[in-house]
């Protein structure tokens, strides 16, 4: 197997007058468990319909498990559509084979093995039932279902928990690190900028066809150094706004979405440990810690400003983090 | 190519194996067949006419009225009934000494039969009007109901010497009126009589008061030409019957003039059908998939092309299941009617062909306009030209089956969108021998077409499958076809 599962190099690919992908070039080493984020019309699923052979670049290359395009690996990856579905008509299990048989399964223990996969989404005894009867979110795990079936060594899963309730998505999220454990290499894209968090190894950005960020999650971190302190008084409601702000290398302070709690801006050449000492000379706190970057403060920092705020609403319209929307002055 | 395969079996499956299919592909058209013989076997029980007739009779003699009094006797009817079984009788005995079959004979026996029969049961009173009544005296009686209808016969009626049948149009220049003189003539002229009814008479009953004056005035004709009536209306039953004969290559053999007639027919209509039929649960399917949003996720294991033409290979073999299905049901009512030997058998590979041909270019529109757009209703706009190329097959049926060698037969033999179905009309019809370098010629153009046509559908469909929003027009379809 070779190094990397996905070589993405100067892909560019036009709709008409719009570039929908702009000299794309990205890296996608085996093993490891990638987020592929952006705002709604980035360029994300276009990028995986190339990396599927669906669609075709107009320039660049891209390599696929060591081939020359996904044709002929096909057999070997796992891929959930963003625009997804299933024959309404037919029955689960059917449905199931039908994919399987297309991605060159065998007909031998094909049925035993939906039989299991079924049960481990929590679908037992669905198998004669048709698609159209089971509810969306029953039906996106079939889909799920589908594109793992044949046991893929790449799995691209386009929006993987859209559409899914936190019950499911926490199963989701279980079986995406159990495949990832298992050593396949997965990539799923998402909007929601949460869930990306707390899976990844890594991280791409794209906006307007563009890469904007790649890297580890920790390289991340480390490169978006924050500049707030989030604190939690002892006691006392809304009452200690003022004396934050009179401390030396605050710039601003706002409550927080939780409770009684304040986000505390620093100035960008203050020392969040020195302020950290102030303010736990001047009260008695039951909480306080310098905030890790999250992907939303990237966020900020990357999208040109103005344009910041309408590509965040876009992502987190569709319910994700709910804490930058709730903060107040 | 194993790919291929499955998709092929899922979408054969998937179609012909459903109820669905199963009823209105195979069952609905059996119940039609079996319904419509039903339905031509029913006797429907038709009233006898009762009342009134009333007879104006101004002819030399006055015999008309009597005789048609004579005719609604009812134990003169039973009289006629029995010579008429007796007379059929006879002649069937002497058709089945000569050797001659019955069959043809038996069945206008039993129609002559039906009508004779329904006939007997009439309660009719024929009233001969004294002289010097008129059709205006008679008005309140039939107004009232106590008559139901009123003949008045002349000897305008009884003239019907060849000269007297002579009609002066006059000038063709001045004779735009020509057919009004025609019309009043037949109407008003010689041979023509009054038949006065009020609204309530029903029409069937008004035919058998009419058949019954037709006949006795024609007695009454042949009395004046001095023949007996009887024995004219024997000599003119007496059959002139036709054994016709086709000499083939292969020997003699009976003919059937009707079938010979419809065969061509049949075979386009056995093509037209099936490659229909595939082509519409080609366009369906694809729709199906598309909107159900379940095509990514099957072209995530298969391309585009593999899968257009998986599509076309699975639907293919329902039509051609069609095609064998109704083609055995045909041959099975050809046999009964022991007609079956005259379908030139040497056709069959050939109509298998044109099917191919004709489905695989139907259905690649049909893929085409399925993949392009993702509701039904935005398909209309783009079926149109569709439409065009299926009724072109339609209008030329007339001028193909007349002239199977003729010049629109030879030109739309080399249209690609006509060639199944213009080829299998000339080759179905016996009289007309096709040369064999024009088969092998309009094959290669046809299978051309075909060929180009499911390119471009395959390019339509790559782009299309994955297109949703706003339905693309036609021109936007070109430029697709450009693009990809």
């Amino acid at each position: 197997m070779s190094e990397n599962a996905i070589v993405i190099e100067g892909v560019t690919k036009r709709f008409r007058d719009k570039t929908a992908v702009d000299r794309l070039d990205l890296i996608v080493p085996t093993g490891s468990l990638c987020g592929f984020l952006g705002p709604n019309g980035a360029g994300k699923t276009t990028t995986i319909r190339m990396v599927m052979s669906i669609f075709f670049p107009d320039e660049g290359n891209i390599r696929v498990l060591g081939k020359a395009s996904a044709i002929e690996s096909k057999d070997r990856i796992g891929y959930l559509p963003e625009e997804r579905g299933v024959y309404r008509k037919a029955k689960v299990a059917e449905f199931l084979t039908y994919i399987a048989r297309l991605k060159g399964v065998s007909g031998h223990g094909l049925q035993s093995k939906i039989d299991d996969w079924l049960e481990r989404v929590a679908l037992p005894g669905v198998r004669k039932t048709r698609c159209e009867e089971l509810s969306k979110g029953m039906q996106q795990k079939v889909q799920f279902l589908a594109a793992i079936i044949n046991d893929p060594d790449l799995i691209i899963l386009d929006e993987p928990f859209s559409g899914l309730d936190p019950v499911n998505s926490r199963l989701m999220r279980h079986l995406i690190e159990e495949m990832h454990r298992a050593g396949k290499t997965i990539i799923f894209s998402t909007h929601v900028l949460h869930s990306a968090e707390q899976l990844c190894s890594r991280i791409f950005m794209i906006d307007k066809g563009r890469k904007i960020l790649d890297g580890s999650m920790d390289e991340i971190r480390a490169q978006f150094n924050p500049k707030t302190i989030v604190v939690e008084p002892h006691e006392g409601d809304g009452q200690w706004t003022d004396s934050l702000r009179r401390l030396p290398g605050v710039s601003n302070v706002m409550h927080s979405g939780e409770r009684g709690t304040y986000e505390v801006s620093l100035d960008a050449d203050a020392d969040p440990r020195a302020v950290m000492g102030h303010v736990l000379k001047d009260m008695s706190v039951r909480r306080i810690e310098l905030r890790r970057a999250t992907l939303e403060d990237v966020f900020v920092h990357l999208v040109e400003p103005g344009e910041a705020e309408d590509v965040l609403r876009s992502m987190l319209g569709s319910g994700g983090d709910q804490r930058a929307v709730n903060a107040d002055a | 190519m194993n790919r291929i395969l499955t998709a092929a079996i899922r979408e054969f499956k998937s179609t012909a194996l459903t109820k669905a299919f199963l009823f209105g592909g195979i069952i609905f058209p059996i119940l039609i067949w079996g319904l419509m013989i039903f339905v031509t076997s029913i006797k429907f029980e038709k009233p006898p006419v009762e009342g009134t007739f009333a007879v104006i009779d101004r002819t030399n003699g006055g015999k008309i009225g009597a005789q048609l009094s004579t005719y609604f006797d009812p134990a003169e009817q039973q009289k006629r009934l029995d010579r008429m079984k007796a007379q059929l009788e006879m002649a069937r005995a002497m058709l089945e000494q000569s050797g001659q079959p019955t069959d043809q004979f038996d069945k206008g026996v039993e129609l002559q039969q039906q009508f004779l029969g329904e006939s007997k049961d009439n309660k009719v009173i024929v009233e001969v009007l004294p002289e010097g009544a008129t059709e205006d005296s008679e008005r309140p009686r039939l107004n009232a109901g106590e008559i139901i209808a009123l003949a008045v016969i002349d000897e305008k009626t009884m003239a019907l010497s060849p000269a007297a049948l002579r009609l002066d149009v006059g000038d063709r220049d001045e004779n735009e009126d020509a057919r009004d003189k025609m019309k009043k003539f037949l109407e008003e002229g010689p041979g023509s009589y009054a038949f006065y009814h009020g609204t309530r008479l029903r029409p069937d009953h008004g035919r058998q008061l009419k058949t019954a004056v037709e006949q006795m005035v024609r007695d009454e004709r042949f009395r004046r030409a001095n023949i007996e009536p009887s024995m004219a209306i024997a000599l003119s039953r007496l059959p002139v019957q036709a054994r016709s004969i086709v000499i083939t290559p292969e020997g003699e053999k009976k003919s059937n003039d009707a079938l010979t007639l419809m065969l061509p027919l049949i075979f386009m209509m056995l093509i037209f059908i099936s490659s229909m039929t595939g082509g519409q649960y080609l366009m369906m399917g694809t729709l199906e998939e598309k909107s159900s949003r379940v095509m990514e996720v099957i072209l995530s294991a298969i391309s585009p092309r593999e899968l257009l033409i998986a599509k076309l290979v699975g639907q293919g073999l329902v039509g051609l299941s069609v095609l064998a299905i109704y083609g055995l049901l045909g041959l099975g009512i050809a046999s009964k009617f022991g007609a079956a030997a005259q379908i030139p058998m040497s056709i069959l590979p050939w109509a298998v062909l044109y099917f191919i041909m004709a489905y695989t270019l139907i259905g690649s529109m049909m893929l085409a306009v399925g993949s392009a757009v993702t509701e039904i209703r935005e398909a209309q706009a783009l079926y149109t030209p569709i439409t065009i190329v299926i009724i072109l097959p339609m209008l030329l049926m007339v001028p193909i089956m007349q002239n199977p060698g003729g010049i629109v037969a030879r030109v739309f033999s080399y249209f690609p969108f006509t060639t199944p179905y213009v080829m299998v009309m000339r080759l179905a019809q016996p009289s007309h021998v096709v040369p064999l370098w024009e088969l092998i010629a309009t094959s290669i153009v046809g299978i051309l077409g075909v060929l180009i046509m499911v390119w471009i559908a395959a390019k339509i469909f790559r782009v299309g499958v994955l297109m949703y929003g706003k339905p693309p027009s036609l021109m936007e379809l070109i430029k697709w076809v450009r693009l990809a």
